[in-house]
């Protein structure tokens, strides 16, 4: 009873602190929680919508209606595809058998494919999605996948995009693409723009083109560059169609969210990868993660807002408020320069001013270079001109780059370049960003000059040839008047 | 006599002041918490410990030019958690690492390991009087301390999986051992490992008889505490043969017939058949041609790749392959 009593009375004392002391940012079961709502919404539409009644289907019936579509053409091709429909998940197993069997001709195993994509169900699905992520050979997990765009089944996602991470084959990539963007998920437009401009045949190029012009008209935006830029740039007049997940979407979502406590990072890359990819509905999921019981999760989830960019903008004030927990606010802070939240500029300088955690003051001051803003400035100056750390004075001088002022750290940068203490590639990054806005006649050469420096794509310089590299370019802008 | 008495009475008084004074006199000062922000802050007073850093992987694991290129200069971030990691201390002893902000170019550095939460650090001594505080601290010794970053790729589990586990030796005693074997002298800190080929050497042994009429070809997995090769799906070790050429006459290439490898993941056709710790591995040599002398070669890559994959030239330097054992063989 005393013990009650105490922790009451020290709670009225540390409430005397005074009235604008933030509140704690709470922790809780947010990942059972939500996966348990979800659970049990899946298992009610799934009762409410019942399969329908297993039939007895004769051996051959199903393998005849494969081959009827494997050589048939037109209107032909109407009576396995409508037969099938009828039959459901009674023609399931033979067909995925008849996909997968190696043995099966590539036609049939094709049409195979496409009768599974027809039937559309829960257990067709999960075919499709196994033949997309196993299959050999790469043209069937290319049926496979536009197969899934047509399925109309939007948990799909997270295992399409998944896939799209290590597909190799670009045929593959612009079907897994396609299927992404029929449930409105157009992370794969970055990969169809790369196999249009860097096909491994003509042919891929045009199909590539045709799918991002196909994409962006579904979408309601005429030009495939500017659907580019609303998607990734988070779309801030809603100009896209929004996208409604479903429960088993968001239960999918939630499941890969839980992932990001496992000890191998194998799943929780992928998981990162997926979770940031996906639309901006998962911001709220991802924010109430923030709260979670489990660090892995709470870190790992502000991560995934940071990789999304501005598209998790809407995540900037509970990001704003995780800055008070010690355990989080190293990557709230790295979120919030990620998502581009103005919003949190004077928090993120303040902490750059005054706090005596050197990690978070780092974190700080990268995250005012992606906020860009000439607000930040004099205090970022501050730093770079101090007695500050170098990891952080280095940071300052990139985020001075970032926020518009490179000429006045360019000299520090150089000296960075060449410094062993110093992250030079970082430094050389800042430096070429510095560069690429500069105008002048004289800087716009020495830039190209610089360019011409890299190495040639898929080759990987030896340590010699990077130091080379460096000491060249470091020539090359001592040549920039000042 | 009494002289010797006196004497004894000076011992047993010195003695009992000696022990009075240790148990009643103040304890060491405690030197002023200090902020570890890099670890060239050791270096003052631990050059060689150090040195042997700087020399390691660990300290190249951010600017290493294979890192940057595969990593893609660490736009993917996820390369960050173990290639610039948050002190193991305080995500916890076995727990996976997580990314840090600051000091990135110093890669697996000293605060990394050693910076405890407090502002100490921990070592093997007990001293709060010195700068840095030091703990002793058993963890360091422990495989779970390597584990959060190496146990990523089952490294861990491999060596539990075998009898080193059994008989004591543990990830420290291959891969930082005493300096000169003696325990006074303190570890090691290059860390040794698949880059030095003198381990890469110890770890397996190369043979090869004949069974049915063709060459058998083994290789012995006899002093890795892991499987060889482990860790890093980037690694493979691959197995060639050519006809055994007389003194001087050109050998001809060699011929590519067996590869030890994990694969990555986006890599479906891949299997993954590392050497197990204590396993021998019997590759038959199926290739009619490899009838008469030969000679077999064990080669140790640290990327996976051939430039021309179809005919493998591990001699070839754009392949950088290392060569850990060679047999001649004559029927």
């Amino acid at each position: 009873m005393r013990l009650p009593l105490a922790c009451a009375a020290l709670g009225a004392l540390a409430g005397c602190g005074g009235a604008d002391a933030p509140a704690a940012f709470e922790h809780y079961p947010a990942v059972e929680r939500a996966i348990a709502r979800l659970e049990a919404e899946v298992a009610a539409q799934e009762r409410a919508e019942p399969p329908p009644a297993a039939r007895e289907l004769e051996r051959e019936h199903v393998p005849g209606l494969v081959r009827m579509l494997a050589h048939s053409s037109g209107r032909a091709r109407e009576l396995p595809l409508e037969e099938v429909r009828a039959l459901g998940d009674a023609a399931t197993p033979t067909l995925a058998a008849l996909a997968a069997g190696a043995e099966t001709a590539p036609e049939e195993r094709a049409a195979a494919c496409e009768l599974l994509g027809e039937v559309a169900s829960q257990l067709a699905t999960s075919h499709l999605l196994e033949l997309c992520e196993k299959a050999p050979e790469a043209w069937l997990r290319a049926h496979a996948a536009f197969q899934l765009g047509r399925v109309g089944r939007d948990h799909v996602l997270p295992r399409v995009l998944r896939r799209l991470k290590y597909e190799a084959d670009q045929e593959v990539v612009v079907w897994l693409a396609s299927a992404a963007a029929a449930y409105r998920n157009y992370a794969g437009l970055e990969a169809l723009w790369m196999v249009r401009n860097a096909p491994r045949t003509t042919d891929l190029s045009a199909l590539a083109e045709e799918r991002l012009a196909a994409i962006a008209q579904e979408a309601g935006v005429a030009d495939p560059d500017e659907h580019y830029q609303l998607w990734f740039g988070g779309d801030p007049e809603g100009r896209l169609p929004a996208a409604e997940p479903s429960a088993r979407l968001r239960l999918e979502a939630w499941r890969r969210i839980r992932d990001l406590r496992d000890f191998q990072l194998r799943g929780v890359d992928d998981g990162r990868f997926v979770l940031s990819r996906l639309g901006t509905w998962i911001v709220d999921p991802l924010c109430e993660a923030l709260h979670d019981d489990d660090r892995y999760v709470r870190v790992h989830a502000a991560q995934c807002l940071e990789r999304m960019g501005p598209r998790a903008l809407a995540a900037g004030p509970t990001l704003l408020t995780a800055l008070s927990d010690p355990t989080l606010a190293i990557d709230a802070a790295a979120a919030l320069g990620g998502v581009a939240y103005p919003g949190a500029e004077p928090a993120l300088r303040e902490l750059l001013t005054s706090s005596r955690d050197h990690e978070l003051r780092v974190a700080a001051a990268r995250a005012l270079g992606r906020l860009g803003l000439a607000v930040s400035i004099p205090a970022l100056r501050a730093v770079v001109e101090g007695e500050e750390p170098l990891d952080l004075r280095q940071a300052g001088a990139t985020s001075m780059v970032q926020a518009g002022a490179g000429d006045e750290v360019a000299l520090r940068l150089l000296a960075m370049m060449s410094d062993p203490a110093a992250d030079r590639p970082a430094a050389e990054a800042a430096l070429e960003q510095w560069l690429s806005g500069r105008e002048d006649a004289v800087s716009r050469a020495v830039f190209e000059r610089w360019l011409a420096l890299a190495p040639p794509p898929g080759i990987i310089p030896t340590a010699e040839e990077v130091e080379q590299r460096l000491a060249r370019r470091a020539e090359l802008l001592r040549a920039i008047p000042r | 006599m009494s002289g010797a008495r006196a004497a004894a009475g000076v011992i047993v008084v010195g003695l009992g002041a000696w022990a009075l004074a240790a148990v009643f006199a103040p304890p060491e000062p405690a030197a002023p918490a200090r902020a570890f922000t890099s670890s060239r802050q050791c270096a003052q007073c631990h050059a060689q410990v150090f040195a042997e850093w700087r020399e390691s992987w660990h300290a190249r694991s951010w600017d290493d030019p294979d890192v940057r290129a595969l990593s893609n200069d660490f736009s993917n971030t996820d390369c960050i958690d173990c290639h610039a990691p948050r002190p193991v201390f305080e995500t916890g002893i076995g727990q996976r690492v997580l990314p840090r902000s600051s000091r990135r170019s110093e890669g697996v550095d000293c605060i990394a390991c050693h910076a405890l939460a407090d502002g100490a650090v921990a070592g093997t001594i007990d001293r709060p009087s010195a700068p840095c505080r030091p703990v002793a601290m058993i963890e360091l010794q422990r495989p779970e301390f390597c584990g959060g970053c190496h146990d990523q790729h089952q490294t861990v589990q491999e060596w539990r999986a075998s009898r080193w586990f059994e008989q004591g030796v543990s990830c420290l005693d291959c891969h930082m051992p005493f300096r000169a074997g003696d325990p006074k002298r303190g570890r090691d800190h290059r860390c040794l490992g698949g880059h030095d080929l003198a381990l890469v050497r110890s770890a397996v042994e190369l043979r090869g008889r004949r069974a049915a009429g063709a060459w058998l070809i083994e290789v012995e997995n006899v002093g890795a505490g892991h499987s060889f090769p482990t860790d890093e799906r980037s690694r493979a070790a691959d197995l060639f043969w050519r006809p055994l050429a007389a003194a001087g006459a050109d050998p001809g290439p060699w011929r590519h017939f067996y590869r030890f490898r994990s694969p990555y993941r986006h890599e479906v056709d891949v299997v993954e058949n590392l050497l197990a710790a204590h396993e021998t591995r019997a590759v038959p040599l199926d290739d009619p041609q490899a009838d008469g002398a030969i000679e077999v070669a064990l080669f140790y890559k640290l990327t996976p790749y051939y430039a021309d994959p179809e005919r493998p030239d591990p001699e070839a330097p754009v392949n950088a392959a290392t060569l850990v054992h060679r047999l001649e063989l004559t029927p």
